[in-house]
């Protein structure tokens, strides 16, 4: 009965060879730094409980999500986990990264008639981020299938889900900057 | 056993739940890591990218592992509990 703990010896050291794997070398250029204005909506509290509640969401699990230049909030439910964060850049920002492999899709649509942007950063089909603009800078919407979903096949689409959170927050975001 | 069995699931379903958030953290670092426009930046980005993608994949394995682990725990507890109380239900009938 301790095959979990091991495992996730083991994967703790799986997870730094595979992020050390992303940090060797040097890199030349400058990188963009975030000196955009921070979007007015605060992330964390855009959705009620009560609608976090109603998406599935496990309100204890709520984190604070900061990484490099986007700020928000997540938390793990059934059948999606849920972060919401925001950013400095535009949709236009996204837009000109659309050869950036770090996207494996890019497709520009719109969260009811506001211009977003969804986009995938892995190929397991099983995540997606719906962003949209807000004031300055924008609103990104990223859903997961859970463990549980994953493992019993569930038919979801993330995209799908991503949008239709987005379009639940939409009407409460102030108006995109051009 | 069944108690065993419980805690041990419950268990894996903790690592379940650290592996959905360093997931959900990645996919924000990934997307949010840009790079510069020249050679050695595009360069850059595109090792980036693959590492992550490999992350993304081995440990959104790992998280199904541990889920299916879980289940497994839970369902040889229910077996053994049945069990016990079959044998009781023998023993008991038979020598009453």
């Amino acid at each position: 009965m301790t095959s979990c703990p091991a495992l996730r010896r083991l994967l703790g050291a799986v997870a730094a060879m595979a992020l050390l794997a992303g940090c060797g070398g040097e890199i030349a250029g400058t990188p963009k730094s975030p000196q955009g204005a921070r979007p007015a909506v605060d992330p964390c509290t855009v959705l009620a409980d009560a609608d976090l509640a109603q998406l599935g969401m496990r309100l204890e699990t709520r984190r604070t999500v900061e990484e490099l230049d986007a700020l928000g909030c997540g938390w793990l439910g059934e059948p999606l986990d849920l972060t919401l964060t925001t950013n400095p850049d535009t949709v236009a920002d996204y837009r000109a990264r659309s050869d950036d492999p770090v996207f494996v899709t890019l497709e520009e649509n719109q969260v009811n008639d506001r211009p977003g942007v969804q986009t995938q950063v892995d190929t397991t089909g099983e995540a997606c981020t719906q962003v949209m603009g807000t004031g300055p800078g924008v609103l990104a919407v990223g859903v997961a299938l859970s463990a549980r979903a994953s493992v019993d096949g569930l038919q979801i689409d993330p995209c799908a889900e991503a949008l239709r959170i987005a379009e639940l927050i939409e009407p409460r975001l102030p108006e995109p900057e051009a | 056993m069944d108690d065993v069995a419980e805690r041990a699931a419950a268990r894996c379903e903790q690592a379940v739940d650290e592996l959905r958030t360093w997931l959900g953290d990645t996919r924000a670092l990934t997307e949010r890591r840009k790079f510069g426009a020249n050679e050695d930046g595009e360069a850059a980005a595109s090792r980036f990218a693959q590492a992550g993608q490999e992350y993304v994949e081995v440990m959104t394995n790992a998280r199904n592992v541990f889920q299916q682990m879980a289940d497994t725990y839970r369902a040889a507890g229910r077996a053994a509990a049945q069990a016990e109380e079959s044998n009781q239900q023998m023993f008991g009938s038979g020598s009453s």
